[in-house]
């Protein structure tokens, strides 16, 4: 993003950056937040953690037609890294036998290290017992079904539509809107 | 065709004459039928069994209903489809157990979909006997006793973690929130934490929690408030009024109602009706950025839930109120950072205190926590030094210090052309170099894609 051809703005990009520090977008619950961000942070977004990927397809035929992108990730530590660079995110984790309790260090450590992120637990429904356990290490929502992801798909909505954006500058905006997103 | 009243009189007459005990339950494991052989098995304890959730149990009244009822839990693999047979068991004479073996038999249309399951019992008692009360339920699977531990070394650990200590500060305000929270952790009082995002409420609202008995710790339920849809929040509500969900005793559990404050309205009064006009089980605490009176009288908020929330109210201070505590939370967060790495610092450079000393810190403590992490993330040195604090907290000092400059100025034509530059230049690369296909994301003819590439000197792309 910042190999961007940008001479027509140099003269202006710091000025931007120094009078969103003096206004601190701060007036919000949501810019307040936002300072929460590191720097080069990316927005927020979905990432859907699991083995085999039928989770993926069910979240996103949920989010259909929303506008949301799914990132994907097959092991925790992956998907950690990915909120890493996006802590704003919403994360959808399949819940294993195998690995209880990694998921169940890193959401204890979830508040600390991003304050800004939240987690959906999906589940085989073998493990439902450990629903309240997960809730009560910090998962917003807790599912066994394929067919029940609706409230799942509501709830990242209402987070990436609350989730503070890194500040952009009228460049990144632009790139931030392509249909095909802004990934370089 | 027949009644189905006649069905179900019919079917509960031969189970009830069955000699092997039967009992049924729905797909959240409460206990619906059991029949007259199940009920001189469990004797006494069968007493108050209708509707109570067969499941984990983690109290310590081993004869208590919920224990009894734990008893009869099945293996979670039941409730995947899986036809099996397990130990189930109900006290016996002298705090010993009795035990059965049975099969449980899920209902439903697929594995996938089980809406219930009959457990049907042996005839006769195992031979075994075991006299811990103490010990998990002896229908526990090994999987079920691997939750159990868990339970229990999460909420230990919790407890070391949320300790009242580590609400660190010697403020007035901080030691008058100590004060109320040692108060609030020896009663059952509504509690309400009032104060700014990243104030601490969170941690504070877990010390209340953990803050009891650990031998003696129920469940803490978080509830998002603002992020969870209205229809969420009632059946999650709805269901903890019926008992708390890991089984053990709700008094000791608790319903965190995160953002209170953003409470949708119409689920309001329904709150109000099942938290406080009939005993709730599980002790309420609740978050919130602002004074719910203040709510309350601009008619955002319903009074009488207003006060039921709020029998003991805490308000946490802004970091910026509290400044005499930020070295030494500089210092905590420090050392947690230490303990997280292999770098080990010493601590910050006097200009680099004072530095952090100037800054508004509109994140509170969570953003000095994720200042001080980026911060020894970057660190060369021994201590960190002003260079290493994030760049926003440069950016606010130099916006201090200077005067707004006056608005810079663009030229159209050249920041147009750098968009159009590197819209053509994305597209394509999402093309793979493919013209034809990039033309089309750009809604323009291959011919004029080809001439504004040459043109915009990007000919590499072509």
């Amino acid at each position: 993003m910042e190999n961007l051809p940008n001479h027509a703005l140099r003269s202006s990009g710091r000025a931007t950056e120094l009078d969103n520090v003096r206004g601190m977008k701060t007036e919000t619950p949501t810019g307040r937040r936002s300072v929460l961000l590191p720097e080069g942070a990316l927005p927020a977004r979905v990432i859907v953690c699991e083995r085999t990927g039928r989770w993926a397809v069910a979240v996103r035929r949920e989010l259909a037609g929303a506008g949301v992108r799914i990132r994907e990730t097959r092991s925790l530590a992956e998907c950690w890294e990915m909120l890493a660079e996006s802590p704003g995110g919403f994360v959808v984790v399949e819940l294993s036998a195998v690995h209880v309790d990694a998921l169940l260090r890193q959401m204890t450590r979830l508040e600390r290290d991003f304050p800004l992120a939240r987690v959906a637990i999906v589940a085989d429904r073998s493990l439902a017992h450990y629903e309240w356990l997960l809730r009560e290490a910090g998962a917003a929502h807790f599912t066994t079904s394929t067919g029940r992801l609706g409230p799942v798909a509501q709830l990242a909505c209402r987070h990436l539509a609350e989730a503070p954006s890194p500040p952009r500058t009228a460049k990144q905006e632009i790139w931030a809107r392509l249909p095909w997103g802004d990934d370089e | 065709m027949t009644h189905p009243r006649i069905s179900a009189a019919g079917l509960a007459r031969t189970l009830n004459s069955a000699s092997q005990p039967v009992y049924v339950l729905d797909d959240e494991l409460t206990l619906v039928f059991c029949n007259r052989a199940c009920r001189q098995w469990l004797g006494r304890a069968a007493e108050g069994l209708l509707g109570r959730r067969c499941t984990y149990h983690s109290g310590p009244e081993a004869l208590g209903p919920d224990a009894v009822a734990a008893g009869l839990g099945p293996p979670p693999e039941a409730m995947a489809g899986r036809r099996l047979s397990a130990t189930v068991s109900c006290p016996g004479g002298d705090n010993g157990l009795r035990r059965r073996r049975a099969t449980f038999i899920p209902l439903g249309t697929s594995a996938e979909d089980v809406i219930g399951l009959v457990a049907i019992l042996d005839r006769e008692d195992m031979l075994e006997s075991d006299g811990d009360a103490s010990a998990p339920p002896p229908s526990a699977e090994p999987d079920s006793i691997d939750l159990h531990e868990r339970v229990r070394r999460f909420r230990r650990e919790a407890a070391a973690r949320y300790r009242a200590d580590r609400l660190i500060g010697n403020s007035p305000a901080m030691r008058r929130v100590r004060a109320q929270l040692e108060l609030a952790v020896l009663g059952r009082a509504s509690v309400l934490l009032v104060g700014p995002p990243g104030s601490g409420r969170r941690h504070t609202a877990a010390a209340i929690h953990y803050g009891g008995d650990p031998q003696r710790l129920g469940s803490l339920v978080p509830l998002a408030c603002s992020a969870l849809e209205s229809d969420l929040i009632r059946s999650t509500v709805a269901a903890l009024a019926r008992g708390s969900p890991l089984g053990e005793n709700a008094r000791r559990s608790t319903l965190l109602l995160n953002g209170v404050d953003r409470l949708p309205r119409e689920v309001q009064a329904e709150l109000a009706a099942t938290l406080l006009r009939r005993p709730f089980p599980l002790r309420l605490v609740a978050t919130a950025a602002q004074p719910l009176g203040e709510l309350v009288r601009g008619g955002d908020f319903r009074e009488d839930l207003a006060a039921g929330l709020s029998t003991i109210t805490i308000e946490m201070p802004s970091l910026a109120s509290r400044r005499e505590d930020l070295p030494l939370l500089a210092q905590l967060f420090l050392e947690e950072a230490n303990s997280r790495g292999t770098r080990q610092l010493g601590g910050f450079t006097p200009e680099a205190l004072d530095r952090l000393d100037a800054y508004d810190w509109p994140g509170n403590v969570d953003e000095l926590a994720a200042a001080v992490a980026e911060a020894h993330a970057r660190a060369e040195g021994p201590r960190i030094d002003v260079a290493d604090l994030p760049k926003r907290i440069h950016l606010a000092a130099e916006a201090a210090a200077h005067p707004p400059r006056r608005e810079s100025t663009i030229v159209l034509d050249e920041f147009l052309e750098d968009v159009e530059r590197e819209l053509i230049h994305r597209a394509m690369n999402r093309a793979k170099g493919n013209k034809a296909q990039a033309a089309r994301l750009l809604g323009m003819t291959r011919p004029r894609l080809y001439r504004r590439l040459l043109q915009l000197g990007l000919e590499k792309d072509v």
